[in-house]
């Protein structure tokens, strides 16, 4: 079969020396970033860009996923032991992990979520190997219309459902558009936006815009309040499971990780909504839902296996369609741009190496971290005590020479300063961040698009409706964009006279 | 009314008139295409749109009390002002004094501002926080990182 040619391919570019080493380092630091509240996968992330940018692209995109999915184990730690979720899609874990490690069973919480996670991340791994080569075999036949559609349909998910306010997603998505046409304009070659400065005729980079609102704010947000940290203490020993633990965890395993997929391939779902309706699904089925939040270790593996198993799904738009879904997946697609490798149908055909490597490294991630995460947590715990006081400005200054190593800019640097204070901010007023980011990397591409399509149908606007795929996104788009005021006026009168 | 989100809304509101104002500049079409004035004259739209919405949701009375921003208190202020601060110095600096001077000063100030009193921490950090860095972007990616005061060891 063709994927195990494919596999066979890809092992063997992951398991090189480099690349294996680098996956290890991806996996640990994962772990390490997840595990410290405040900095999640999208500012770690955009941390090491700089570091990635030295490798080449198969080592770098090894990194930057074995970051990502290391950090879904590592936030684990955190939300068991202090009850702080180490970042967002494991909220759900600190309620009945916490609770089981207030009764002494840190260690088999710990060591189920490790065990789930592994399960559901190699699940979503081998659907990725499945599923990907055909989609990107049908995208082959897309052209600028569905492009843009589709790229409209990323934008305006991630925009429209991230967050808690609509408008304030839109808003940020909008602002990135408009940063993305700062420069040269990518068909005329005129400057748009540079006001004479030499600097901003490369237009504004994704980088440093990245570093800053999702590095730098987020140092800044640590720094901002006094955080009292108290952590349980745990030991290899604690990390035993007994019979009955497996049994209980089995099932909720394998629903999360299929809930976790699904959600995780869809755009702007990602995995903290996997993790939430991995967990009110557990709850909905189980015979004593009363239970859970007091220790129950089914709450514990189905969030887990979800937002694993997400990490799989999120990179079959990205890889086959290079729509991103999440802002993590926004920051790997501004990633392979700087590659100058374009992700879509014709990766596959081009790069072949560079596709299976990477999904033959996610297996490899996905092993360690499981032997990482069950004999290593006293280590990871041991990160957790280092004082923000010196983690923070640490942060920051790997930050400014991060940002300084890809162009030795001072300007980028200055860029970069800016949308810190911008992504303080927006993270305070609750401002979306993934929008303006995934917006300021696909907008240019986005005008290509649009204006390639323009010219083909001599500006006929329906050419995006009536051809039959652009025609299908575009009508989720519009779902999408008006879902609040279909639900008031046509389903939720449904629902109520189905329920009378 | 929540003044932060009225004031917020308001700036999105006059940062869309402005690139409006910016995109007239460029033609709308050109050759009965669209030109490079079309998509920032509809993103101006968009965000002229979006700022006037968030400006009305920020004047209705009741936001006030159900969406509330937890802002730091005046020492967290305090904090990420100092950062901040020490950063932009540093970055005024960095060409100047080098990176490891730089680096060791800024750690220096603002591990001190954060609160630690330890004189062994205060010593050790700043200066292994820029060797350890200067290690990692320098000696191992071969990044030219600025020497400045340092140059005349060369």
């Amino acid at each position: 079969m063709d994927f195990v040619s494919n596999l066979s391919i890809g092992f063997a570019v992951a398991f090189s020396p480099i690349n294996l080493v680098v996956v290890t380092l991806g996996v640990i630091v994962g772990t390490v970033i997840g595990a410290l509240p405040g900095i999640g996968p999208v500012a770690g992330l955009s941390i090491l860009i700089p570091l990635a940018f030295g490798m080449n692209p198969t080592s770098a995109m090894i990194l930057m996923c074995g970051v990502y999915y290391g950090c879904m184990y590592g936030g684990t730690i955190t939300s068991v032991l202090m009850n702080v979720p180490g970042e967002s899609s494991t909220i759900m874990t600190c309620l009945d992990g916490y609770a089981m490690a207030r009764k002494g069973r840190a260690g088999p919480a710990l060591t189920i979520a490790a065990i789930g996670s592994f399960i559901a991340g190699t699940f979503s791994v081998v659907m990725l190997t499945l599923l990907a080569p055909p989609i990107a075999e049908a995208a082959l036949s897309f052209g600028p219309p569905e492009y843009f559609a589709l790229m409209l349909l990323g934008l305006s998910a991630i925009s429209g459902l991230t967050g808690k306010s609509r408008a304030k997603g839109y808003a940020m998505g909008f602002i990135g558009l408009a940063l993305a046409m700062v420069g040269l304009d990518p068909i005329g070659g005129a400057p748009r936006f540079t006001f004479g400065s030499l600097e901003l005729m490369d237009g504004i980079g994704f980088l440093p815009v990245a570093v800053g609102m999702f590095g730098l704010g987020a140092v800044l947000g640590m720094i901002d309040q006094v955080l009292e940290i108290q952590v349980m203490k745990t030991s290899l020993r604690d990390m035993v499971i007994t019979k009955k633990d497996i049994k209980d965890s089995a099932m909720p395993i394998v629903r999360g990780g299929i809930i976790g997929f699904v959600i995780g391939v869809l755009p702007g779902a990602g995995a903290t909504i996997a993790t939430f309706l991995a967990y009110a699904a557990e709850k909905q089925i189980s015979r004593t839902p009363e239970l859970f939040g007091t220790g129950m270790i089914e709450g514990v593996a189905s969030p887990e296996a979800a937002n694993n198993a997400s990490t799989g799904g999120a990179m079959i738009p990205l890889l086959t369609l290079g729509i991103p879904g999440s802002g993590t997946t926004a920051v790997m697609l501004g990633v392979l741009t700087l590659f100058s490798l374009q992700p879509g149908p014709l990766l596959f055909s081009k790069n072949p190496e560079f596709v299976w490597g990477l999904i033959a490294s996610m297996y490899i991630g996905n092993v360690m971290l499981l032997v990482l995460n069950i004999a290593f947590v006293p280590a990871f715990v041991a990160v957790l005590r280092v004082p923000y006081k010196v983690l923070a400005p640490l942060i920051a200054i790997f930050c400014v020479v991060g940002v300084y190593s890809v162009n030795y800019s001072m300007f980028d640097l200055w860029v970069m300063l800016g949308f810190g204070v911008v992504g303080y901010l927006t993270n305070k007023m609750g401002y979306p961040q993934a929008p303006l980011v995934l917006a300021l990397v696909l907008g240019g591409q986005m005008e290509v698009s649009l204006r390639q399509s323009l010219k083909m149908s001599q500006a006929d606007i329906s050419t995006f409706f009536t051809r039959p795929i652009s025609g299908a996104i575009m009508a989720a788009v519009i779902v999408i964009i008006l879902w609040p005021v279909l639900n008031r006026l046509l389903f939720k009168p449904v629902l109520k006279g189905l329920k009378a | 009314m929540n003044k932060a989100e009225t004031v917020a809304g308001s700036v999105f509101a006059a940062i869309g008139v402005w690139i409006l104002l910016e995109s007239i500049k460029f033609p709308y079409f050109l050759e009965g295409v669209p030109g490079p004035g079309f998509l920032p004259r509809w993103i101006s739209f968009g965000i002229i749109g979006t700022g006037l919405v968030l400006t009305a949701k920020g004047i209705r009375p009741r936001l006030a009390l159900l969406e509330a921003i937890q802002w730091p208190e005046a020492a967290g202020w305090r904090r990420v002002g100092l950062m901040l601060g020490a950063l932009a110095v540093s970055l005024l600096l960095l060409e100047l004094l080098g990176f490891l001077v730089t680096t060791t000063l800024f750690m220096a100030v603002v591990v001190f501002g954060l609160g630690v009193r330890s004189w062994r921490m205060l010593a050790s950090v700043p200066l292994l926080s820029a060797i350890g860095l200067y290690v990692i972007f320098a000696v191992w990616l071969l990044v030219p990182l600025p020497k400045g005061i340092l140059a005349f060891f060369e």
